[in-house]
């Protein structure tokens, strides 16, 4: 129960022949270092059983047991063991968060509503997340209830280390448990132990009026919060580790699954089954996990986008087949397998296009292309051309990605264009006969080569409406389509005027591209 | 595709040996070889300007340093051919492997009617494939080189091309007009081989047949229809 602790000893896999574990019979403690000194920052049970305390100074302590053996805490790996825990006790309920109270970094609240049924009823669900916990070796308390504070009272203060407080009962559930089962600090407890009131039965048919006029401003309200949440009368909202989805689709199996064409073929049931909650609902899904929760208390996971929303199974699947099954590592074995679809859009809001029927199944066929493109070489390797306005080559048509192009792009009017761009533009040496004319000789990558015909100049001005970035000021440039004696046609371009003042440095020759 | 017509007889003492069909896309795998960077342009300018008046994509398949080394594919020169922007996908793989495999699925998936690829080393069995998959999308699949080709391979047709000096242009004498081609079809299925100067008109959307006269003038009748 003293999650450091455990944490600490799951960190460490102790060989099999060696020493009895310190942290399990003889007293052991975690200690932090804070500007008091060293203290003490969790407990197991037998230095609980010697009479130490949490937040002792660890020099009193060792005074009062010689025997104590120590370690350093590591409160942030001990968070991030307890996050990784939670995203594992999700294959019992969606909606599993981390207990907020502070103190409780040692918890963690599932909301069960919904999904009983699934596991044979509360009793069995609970006792199954009691046995898998114990295999993990992580001993645990849990209480089912019907709010999280009377949970929380339960777990930490009842009598069994498993407690079913049936529905409706909370009041004499909580009744024989100690006021410090409410969640109060320190202050509170003292003051109300002060008036006698010990157990949570004798709070809660006191007149709450009375109540607060005993405290002061905002911790009577903490009291009467408190005590309301446990009841039931308040609500409390949790947030969950992970947003909770509306699509998801689990299975759970009787045996640890180690084999990924079983994987395979259950991720297939499971699109199945997705695919029919989707199309109940009319939507699509953009964005797909698969995640396989192992016996070990991890996770493993796949993710696939798509470019357009579809709920067609067999895309799904192949999907995930493209991306590749051998990317889940499933370690000793999964025991359960989710599905779910976090980003869905509604479908029949792209079918209602004017497209005539063909165009509209090319259409579907693209995306569906590019989908299988992406899922196997990555978002980043399917490029389309994105159409800018802006009249500078480089910038006025650019690859990126498939998926963010817009539907209707700009259409200026251009010259004669190359087929092929450099970009950046590759430096020439050229030479020309008027300094207004276009080249008579050029050198690129160390070919000399003759111009025999030339066309231009196109003079394309720098965009000064665009912030001037960089050290090198961006210049005039004319573009000129030249062609050699062999009949390779280029697009070259000076960089600067003669007579425009471009004097340091002095006017460049690039070439941009290549013409059919 | 459309069948062109041939070439008249009074001509036949000029013409190739092989007709204007050679050059009408077909379905199925083409090679390409070019030599430097200035006949890659020409070849893809010869590959897209074919299927111009289909609507589906084109599609270009080169790992992303092909594209630092030959330069990108740039949308408003396909333009110029008569494709349109949003008919361009490009697909940058990381090996070979993967860039037959992506060619494969663009053919595959019938949404394409060109399919090129850089790639260098393709085997007979890969070649197989890809030519089967192309025939059965209706679709041209074409992979583009720059050194000969070597071993075996499956293509229906093997090119070499390069720029040629271009016709002159009709206003001004000192500018190129239309761009011209040199076309040696090296080895092809039904046995034709031979070779010829393309020249394709950006206004009409057509490639023709330009005859071996001085002023190396149109062969009458023998084009075809992009």
């Amino acid at each position: 129960m003293d999650w450091p602790i455990t944490a600490w000893r799951a960190a460490r896999p102790s060989p099999p022949d060696a020493a009895p574990d310190p942290a399990v019979h003889k007293p052991f403690a975690l200690v932090e270092r804070t500007t008091h000194g060293l203290i003490l920052h969790a407990l197991n049970p037998a230095a609980h059983a010697l009479g130490l305390k949490l937040h002792q100074s660890h020099a009193d302590a060792c005074a009062i047991v010689p025997e104590l053996a120590s370690a350093p805490a590591d409160p942030v790996e001990d968070a991030k063991a307890l996050r990784r825990l939670a995203g594992w006790m999700e294959r019992y309920s969606p909606f599993v968060s981390l207990d907020p109270s502070p103190g409780g970094l040692e918890g963690l609240f599932l909301d069960l509503t919904g999904g009983q049924h699934l596991f044979g009823g509360e009793a069995a669900m609970a006792r199954a997340m009691l046995a898998s916990l114990e295999r993990l070796d992580v001993p645990a308390r849990i209480a089912v209830a019907d709010t999280p504070g009377a949970a929380w009272a339960l777990a930490r203060h009842g009598d069994a280390t498993l407690t079913l407080a049936p529905e409706g009962e909370a009041k004499t559930a909580l009744a024989a448990l100690p006021v410090a089962a409410l969640r109060l600090d320190a202050s509170a407890i003292q003051l109300l132990n002060r008036f006698g009131l010990r157990r949570i039965g004798a709070l809660a048919t006191l007149p709450r009026a009375a109540l607060a006029r005993r405290f002061q401003d905002a911790q009577a309200l903490n009291v009467l919060q408190r005590l309301d949440q446990a009841l039931g009368t308040l609500p409390e909202p949790l947030t969950p580790v992970t947003a909770p989805t509306v699509y998801r689709v689990q299975r759970v199996f009787a045996e640890p699954m180690t084999n990924l064409e079983a994987v395979a073929i259950e991720a297939a049931a499971l699109t199945e089954r997705l695919a029919l909650a989707l199309e109940r609902d009319g939507v699509g899904a953009r964005r797909l996990h698969l995640t396989g929760f192992r016996v070990d208390g991890r996770t493993t996971g796949l993710d696939v986008r798509l470019a357009a929303a579809s709920r067609r199974a067999a895309h799904l699947l192949r999907l995930f087949r493209d991306k590749g099954f051998e990317h889940l590592d499933l370690g000793f074995g999964i025991d359960a397998l989710a599905l779910t679809a976090s980003v869905t859009e509604p479908l029949h809001a792209r079918q209602t296009s004017t497209l005539a029927d063909a165009d509209q199944a090319n259409a579907a066929a693209r995306d569906a292309l590019v989908d299988r493109l992406s899922a196997r070489l990555g978002d980043g390797a399917v490029l389309a051309a994105h159409l800018a306005e802006s009249w500078l080559p480089e910038t006025a048509e650019t690859l990126g990605p498939y998926a963010s192009r817009s539907e209707t792009p700009p259409d200026p009017a251009v010259g004669t264009r190359p087929i092929l761009l450099f970009d950046p533009p590759e430096p020439i040496e050229a030479v020309a006969e008027l300094p207004d004319s276009a080249p008579a000789r050029f050198t690129w990558r160390r070919v000399a080569r003759r111009v025999l015909r030339s066309s231009g100049p196109e003079r394309l001005a720098p965009e000064w409406w665009k912030a001037a970035g960089g050290c090198k000021p961006k210049r005039t440039r004319d573009y000129y389509r030249v062609e050699d004696d062999q009949g390779g046609r280029y697009w070259v371009f000076r960089e600067g005027l003669y007579d425009g003042g471009d004097v340091d440095p002095p006017p460049s020759w690039w070439m941009q591209g290549l013409f059919a | 595709m459309p069948s062109p017509s041939p070439l008249p007889e009074a001509c036949s003492v000029l013409s190739r040996r092989f007709d204007a069909a050679a050059f009408a896309p077909v379905a199925g795998l083409e090679e390409v070889c070019v030599g430097d960077a200035a006949g890659m342009a020409a070849g893809l300018g010869f590959l897209a300007a074919r299927v111009r008046s289909e609507p589906r994509l084109v599609a270009f398949v080169a790992p992303r340093f092909w594209f630092t080394e030959r330069g990108r594919p740039y949308a408003y020169g396909l333009k110029a051919l008569g494709i349109a922007a949003e008919r361009l996908l490009v697909v940058t793989p990381r090996t070979e492997t993967e860039a037959l495999w992506a060619m494969e699925e663009v053919l595959r998936s019938g949404a394409a009617s060109l399919a090129v690829g850089a790639v260098e080393t393709a085997s007979l069995v890969a070649t197989r494939r890809l030519d089967l998959i192309a025939r059965g999308a209706n679709a041209a699949a074409a992979l583009v080189r720059a050194t000969p080709q070597t071993g075996l391979s499956a293509a229906r047709r093997r090119w070499r091309l390069g720029p040629a000096p271009s016709a002159p242009h009709p206003f001004d004498l000192r500018a190129s007009g239309a761009p011209r081609w040199r076309a040696v079809l090296e080895r092809s299925r039904d046995g034709a081989h031979g070779e010829a100067l393309l020249e394709y008109d950006d206004e009409t959307f057509r490639l023709h047949l330009v005859d071996g006269l001085a002023d190396h003038g149109l062969a009458g009748g023998a084009s075809v229809a992009a």
